[in-house]
């Protein structure tokens, strides 16, 4: 049971520990709750003994990509781009992210050949260039039908 | 302070202060820029200021800090390049904005705040600040508090005026501008020009307490504006 409470903005005290845990855009001090974020505070039950406590703004944009993120990239194999929908699985010291494919539905959108045209998936392994007719194995997304545009 | 009857300002500081408090008319828009993540425009009389914040995003390795945010603010004069002065003023805003940033929780990450002045008629700093707050605000990047700024001149009589204009400014023998926190009205940040002494000088940390009030309040309803057109 999610119900929006009131308008908050960053310092505001929210409540006390013993009444809720601290969700996102909180922080704790002095075994208080604080809003970190200008939006709307929300309780949520899950469960658990005490509710969770959160602010969300009212559009949601997530700024960078965490560990579990999906998201759809450019991807350079042997100079050709090919656009890639993948799990974020690490980000390292040098701000680089490492990518994993390892979900039938992750893989390579679209493709292009060494002839510079856009390949077509043959089967869940393989795309085939419509001009030369050459096939070159890539582990191919499943994309779901909703996200597919005209 | 020559005019009116004295007051005492509760805990806050135990110094005796005029109690008019004479702002002039604020005015913000936040997220008026698409670029940016976030953005405000602040006016505060004739001056106006417009502010652009970016971020978090990649660092450059020499700039990287392990363990939280790299903030690299920007002022923009209305003409020309930037000079010692905005180098002064853009080193005392990325130290009020860290104050505020919990900036751990982006660490190795990069944030940058672009102020361009519109116009300065006084005040700037403080507009600065509160123009700076807002946009932060406005990105959703997490704070502990909100800031504002205050600006009071010191004229040739003692008389304290708050949020001056440019000729204000020019005819007084000291300049102070506070960042003050909305938790606890504390300054978080000080800048000075010209001679006063330490009775002049809590006077004015006083008055911007005071002043902080309404800013916040300003804040508060700038937000509940914004919001109730999305309920």
């Amino acid at each position: 049971n999610m119900s929006p409470r009131k308008l908050c903005v960053p310092g505001e005290k929210l409540c006390s520990t013993e009444d809720c845990i601290p969700g996102t855009g909180t922080y704790l001090r002095h075994g208080y709750i604080f809003a970190a974020l200008a939006g709307y505070v929300f309780r949520k039950n899950e469960g658990e003994e005490l509710p969770v406590i959160s602010v969300v703004k009212e559009t949601e944009a997530q700024l960078l990509p965490d560990v579990g993120a999906i998201v759809t990239c450019k991807v350079e194999i042997y100079k050709i781009p090919s656009l890639t929908g993948a799990h974020i699985s690490l980000g390292d010291v040098q701000s680089n992210y490492l990518l994993t494919t390892a979900e039938n539905e992750l893989g390579v959108v679209v493709a292009h050949s060494e002839a510079g045209v856009q390949m077509i998936p043959i089967s869940w392994c393989e795309m085939q260039c419509p001009r030369t007719h050459g096939k070159e194995f890539r582990k191919v997304a499943r994309v779901q039908p909703e996200f597919l545009q005209a | 302070m020559r005019d009116g009857p004295n007051t005492h300002v509760g805990s806050m500081m135990d110094v005796a202060v005029s109690p008019v408090l004479a702002l002039r008319k604020f005015g913000c828009e936040q997220s008026l820029l698409s670029r940016p993540d976030g953005s405000s425009s602040f006016v505060q009389g004739d001056t106006s200021v417009l502010a652009g914040v970016y971020g978090p995003a990649e660092v450059k390795i020499s700039k990287e800090i392990y363990d939280r945010a790299t903030l690299e603010v920007m002022i923009q004069p209305k003409v020309g390049l930037s000079g010692v002065r905005e180098r002064a003023q853009e080193h005392c805003v990325r130290q009020t904005c860290e104050a505020a940033l919990l900036s751990t929780l982006h660490p190795r990450s990069s944030l940058s705040l672009i102020l361009q002045i519109i116009h300065d008629d006084g005040s700037l700093l403080s507009c600065c600040l509160n123009a700076a707050c807002m946009a932060l605000m406005d990105a959703g990047l997490p704070m502990s508090c909100l800031f504002c700024g205050v600006t009071c001149a010191i004229e040739q009589d003692g008389h304290i005026v708050t949020d001056p204009t440019s000729q204000q400014e020019k005819e007084s023998r000291a300049l102070m501008t506070f960042a003050i926190d909305s938790a606890e009205r504390r300054v978080m940040m000080s800048s000075t020009r010209g001679s006063f002494s330490v009775n002049e000088l809590q006077q004015c940390v006083a008055l911007s307490q005071r002043a902080s009030e309404e800013i916040f309040q300003f804040y508060r309803d700038s937000v509940r504006r914004r919001y109730s057109k999305t309920l």
